[in-house]
C-alpha cells in the first residue's frame, strides 16, 4: 500500500501538516476567537496558552492588591480564578483579547468574597509559610511591578486601579473595564486623568 | 504625541502550567453548559406558563363559555332571558343609548358570542351566557353615569340578587320587583343593545353578572 511505502523510507521528509490542528498551539493563535473558543470545547493545548498569556499578570495584579487578610494568598486567589473560568467558560462571548479582562473581573470577585469569609475569621500569621516550589507563580519578580508602582503611588485610588491594569499590565480600557467592574467611559476618563497627573508630575519634577 | 516617560508597561512573566491542571481545567470547560443550550426551551415554558395560567384564570372567572365558574354561587343558567326583553321593551321604549356604537347586538340580545367581542372586555361578556342581552338594556336604561357606576362598583351582589329574584318569580314583572334590578333588565329589554358593543368592561361585568344569575 501506498502509506506503507512511503513510512518505510527513512530520508523521506516530513509533509507539511494539512491538518489544521496538527499543531494546536500555531494554529489556535489565527483567529482572535479561536482560543477561547477551543479552551470552551476543552483543549488542554488552548488552556495553556491562556494559562501562559494572563497568568503571570494576574498574578501581578493579585499581589498589588489588598486582600484584605495575611492568610489569603494571592496563588490561591488566582488558582481559584482559573477553575472558576474554566468551569464559565461557555457563558463568556468574548475574543481572546478580551479573556483576560473577564478573568481578571473573575479573580477580584473571588478576591472580594474570600475577604468577606475572611472578615468574620480575620488571622494574622506571624511567619509566612515558606514557598514548596510547587506553584510556578511562586518566584515571579515583581521589581517591575513595585517600580511602576512606585510612580502611581500619588494618584487617586481609581486612577491608579486602572493605570495598573490598562497600562502597567497592558489589557487596555476595555480590560480595565472588565477587571474592575466599571463602565467602559469611566476607566477612560481615569485613564486620562491619571496619565495626566503623571504628566504634571513629570513635569513639575 | 505620546510621552515616553508615560509608558509604564511591564513586561509579565511567562508562566506554564503543569499538565494535570491544564487537564482540569480543560474538562471543567468541557463540562461547562453554555447558557444558549437552555434558550430554545425559555419561550415554550413561557408559552405553556401563560397559557395555563390565563385558563385557569378563565375558568375561574366563568368566561369559558359552556363552563361554569367554580366560584359563582349558583350555576349560570338563564332560563328565559328572551321573556324579559319584551316586558322592559314595552316597559321603557324610548331609552337612546348616549353612544350606540354597535348596532348588530340589538338584533340578537341573547346571542353571547356576538356581545362578547362587542364589548371591551372580550372574554368576559360571553361568558356570562345569557346576559349579554339584558346587559345591553341595562346600559341604554342606565343613560346616567349614576347609575352605571352604582352598577359597576356593586358588581354583582346588589344587581345579582335583584335579577335572580326577579326573574325566578316572575320574569315579566322584573322590572316592577325591585327598584334597583328595574333599570337593569328594563334595559335590557329594550333590546337596544347599544351599550352592548361599546360599554365600558366594568359596568358590562356588572350587568351580565346579574342577568347571568337569573
Amino acid at each position: 500500500m501506498i502509506p506503507d511505502a512511503e513510512e518505510n523510507r527513512p530520508d523521506q521528509p516530513d509533509p507539511p501538516p494539512t491538518l489544521p490542528h496538527t499543531d494546536p498551539t500555531d494554529a489556535l493563535l489565527e483567529a482572535p476567537a479561536a482560543l477561547v473558543a477551543a479552551a470552551a470545547r476543552g483543549e488542554s493545548a488552548a488552556w495553556r496558552e491562556l494559562y501562559a498569556r494572563h497568568a503571570g499578570r494576574l498574578l501581578l495584579w493579585l499581589r498589588a492588591r489588598p486582600l484584605g487578610d495575611a492568610a489569603i494568598d494571592a496563588d490561591d486567589v488566582a488558582h481559584e480564578a482559573w477553575l472558576v473560568a474554566a468551569r464559565r467558560i461557555a457563558h463568556f462571548d468574548g475574543d481572546d483579547d478580551e479573556f483576560g479582562g473577564w478573568l481578571f473581573g473573575v479573580a477580584r470577585k473571588i478576591a472580594l468574597n474570600t475577604h468577606r469569609r475572611s472578615a468574620r475569621r480575620s488571622t494574622a500569621p506571624t511567619d509566612r509559610p515558606e514557598a514548596d516550589g510547587v506553584s510556578p507563580a511562586a518566584h515571579v519578580d515583581t521589581e517591575q511591578l513595585d517600580a511602576a508602582l512606585a510612580r502611581l503611588e500619588g494618584l487617586p485610588q481609581r486612577e491608579r486601579d486602572v493605570l495598573l491594569v490598562s497600562e502597567v499590565l497592558d489589557l487596555g480600557i476595555d480590560g480595565a473595564a472588565s477587571a474592575l467592574g466599571i463602565r467602559r467611559g469611566t476607566a477612560r476618563v481615569a485613564r486620562h486623568r491619571g496619565l495626566q497627573r503623571l504628566r504634571t508630575q513629570l513635569e513639575a519634577g | 504625541m505620546p510621552d515616553a516617560r508615560l509608558d509604564l508597561r511591564i513586561t509579565p512573566p511567562r508562566l506554564e502550567p503543569d499538565h494535570a491542571f491544564a487537564d482540569e481545567m480543560a474538562s471543567l470547560a468541557s463540562s461547562s453548559t453554555a447558557p444558549s443550550a437552555m434558550a430554545p426551551w425559555a419561550p415554550a415554558i413561557a408559552a405553556v406558563t401563560v397559557g395555563a395560567v390565563a385558563g385557569v384564570a378563565a375558568w375561574l372567572g366563568g368566561v369559558v363559555p359552556g363552563v361554569d365558574s367554580p366560584l359563582s354561587p349558583e350555576p349560570a343558567e338563564s332560563p328565559a332571558p328572551s321573556q324579559t326583553s319584551p316586558a322592559t321593551d314595552s316597559t321603557v321604549p324610548s331609552s337612546p343609548s348616549p353612544t350606540p356604537t354597535v348596532g348588530a347586538p340589538n338584533s340578537e340580545p341573547q346571542d353571547a358570542a356576538t356581545v362578547g367581542p362587542g364589548s371591551t372586555g372580550p372574554t368576559r361578556g360571553p361568558g356570562r351566557g345569557a346576559g349579554p342581552g339584558h346587559d345591553n338594556g341595562s346600559k341604554d336604561k342606565g343613560k346616567g353615569k349614576s347609575k352605571g357606576k352604582g352598577k359597576g362598583k356593586g358588581k354583582g351582589k346588589s344587581s345579582a340578587r335583584g335579577d335572580g329574584q326577579g326573574t325566578h318569580t316572575e320574569p315579566g314583572q322584573d322590572p316592577g320587583t325591585t327598584p334597583t334590578s328595574i333599570p337593569g333588565i328594563g334595559a335590557g329589554s329594550s333590546g337596544s343593545g347599544k351599550s352592548g358593543g361599546a360599554g365600558a368592561p366594568k359596568k358590562s361585568r356588572a350587568h351580565h353578572g346579574g342577568a347571568g344569575r337569573r
